[in-house]
């Protein structure tokens, strides 16, 4: 490379890298990828469309520029931002016995794992969402839905982790796991889904 | 008889509401004394203060989000205060996350969005509306300078049409245009 090549090449890669912003996309963690757009401040041409994973957009002059990130990949910080993110959230379910706020039997191992978990996080946060089958009336279904979280709440309380971390909320037979019609016993839908984040 | 997958039974242990439990107080009655009747106001209010205290498990109103992790210089701006970041710590609408050189801080938000801030940075948390149950809402972030990964949560998998529309998914704003995840991972860098 002649040396007044090289020269302009420093100076676009300086430009390109240290003094105009950059967004990376990239593949999602289940392997599928979204899209990012972006909007130039003041732009006419209205939004520019990351849709390839693995690209990254410079943000300089009138159009963002889009490019592959090659083989030479993510920048040392990049990587180490990625490194830093929290882990996933994780979802567990707990069954429950008809008409009542008391766990089935198998169940009981699952709140064990649930305790686990919100040990082994950092600042964890737990929200737990009660839920009914379609038998019965609609706003009681609501209270036992309610108080189903509330038990399972209670049970984590009495472990000792703090109240502070955690939220309960019922849902009644609103969001059911299986669809039935009114007035169907599903043991898959008395259930409290407990998220762990 | 197969039991009712809720029924009107009521059993001890059952968590009843604050009106529930102030209606079944006994009555006050002229022979309990003239002044009865005050007393049973202030039982009713401090039932009632006692039993709200019992409720309120859920985490502080209006939080969008905890930090996770910290690391070196971090802490976060909420008006004129500057709280040192900390594990645990509840975000707010409006509060600014801010690390120094040798600062990082992961957080989650409560849509599941996940964020890891790199080093330097100055970043806004300037508006987060979101209904848990439509699983919906609006997210506005504002990086002066410094860095981000980010997972997007349940609010950019909503579809916003047009885009962006200012009820409905994310927007961070930086010094050289607006970025507008869609469902995705991605890395924004801002160089001071």
């Amino acid at each position: 490379m002649r040396r007044r090549d090289f020269a302009i090449f420093a100076i676009l890669a300086l430009a390109g890298c240290a003094h105009s912003t950059s967004v990376v996309l990239l593949p999602d963690e289940d392997g599928g990828h979204g899209e990012v757009a972006i909007v130039k401040p003041g732009a006419a041409g209205g939004e520019t469309v990351v849709s390839q994973p693995n690209s990254r957009a410079t943000l300089r002059g009138s159009q963002p520029v889009i490019r592959p990130l090659g083989a030479r990949g993510l920048k040392p910080n990049e990587a180490a931002l990625l490194t830093g993110l929290p882990p996933a959230a994780k979802s567990f379910t707990l069954y429950f016995v008809e008409g009542t706020t008391n766990m089935t039997a198998e169940s009981a191992p699952v709140l064990d794992a649930i305790r686990a978990e919100i040990t082994e996080r950092p600042g964890a946060e737990v929200q737990v969402t009660g839920h009914t089958d379609t038998v019965g009336a609609e706003s009681d279904n609501d209270a036992l839905s309610r108080r189903r979280a509330e038990e399972i709440l209670n049970l984590l309380a009495s472990k000792g982790f703090d109240r502070g971390i955690m939220s309960a909320v019922g849902r009644g037979e609103r969001e059911l796991k299986e669809p039935t019609a009114d007035n169907v016993g599903s043991a898959a839908n008395r259930r409290v889904e407990v998220i762990v984040r | 008889m197969r039991g009712l997958e809720s029924g009107e039974r009521r059993w001890l242990g059952d968590v009843v509401t604050d009106t529930e439990l102030i209606r079944a107080l006994p009555h006050p009655s002229v022979s309990q004394g003239d002044n009865w009747g005050e007393k049973w106001a202030m039982a009713r209010k401090s039932l009632f203060l006692v039993s709200l205290a019992a409720l309120i498990s859920s985490p502080a109103f209006g939080e969008i989000g905890r930090i996770k992790t910290t690391l070196g210089t971090a802490s976060v701006q909420r008006g004129a205060e500057h709280i040192p970041a900390a594990t645990g710590q509840e975000l707010m609408p409006g509060d600014w996350l801010e690390t120094g050189k040798d600062g990082r801080i992961s957080l989650t938000f409560v849509d599941n969005t996940r964020w890891s801030v790199g080093p330097d940075s100055r970043i806004a948390l300037t508006k987060f509306d979101y209904d848990p149950t439509s699983q919906k809402g609006v997210f506005v972030a504002q990086i002066e300078r410094g860095s981000i990964a980010a997972v997007s949560g349940r609010i950019t998998k909503t579809r916003c049409d047009p885009v962006p529309e200012s009820s409905c998914g994310v927007q961070i704003k930086t010094p050289d245009g607006d970025i507008t995840p869609r469902g995705t991972r991605f890395i924004i860098v801002v160089p001071r």
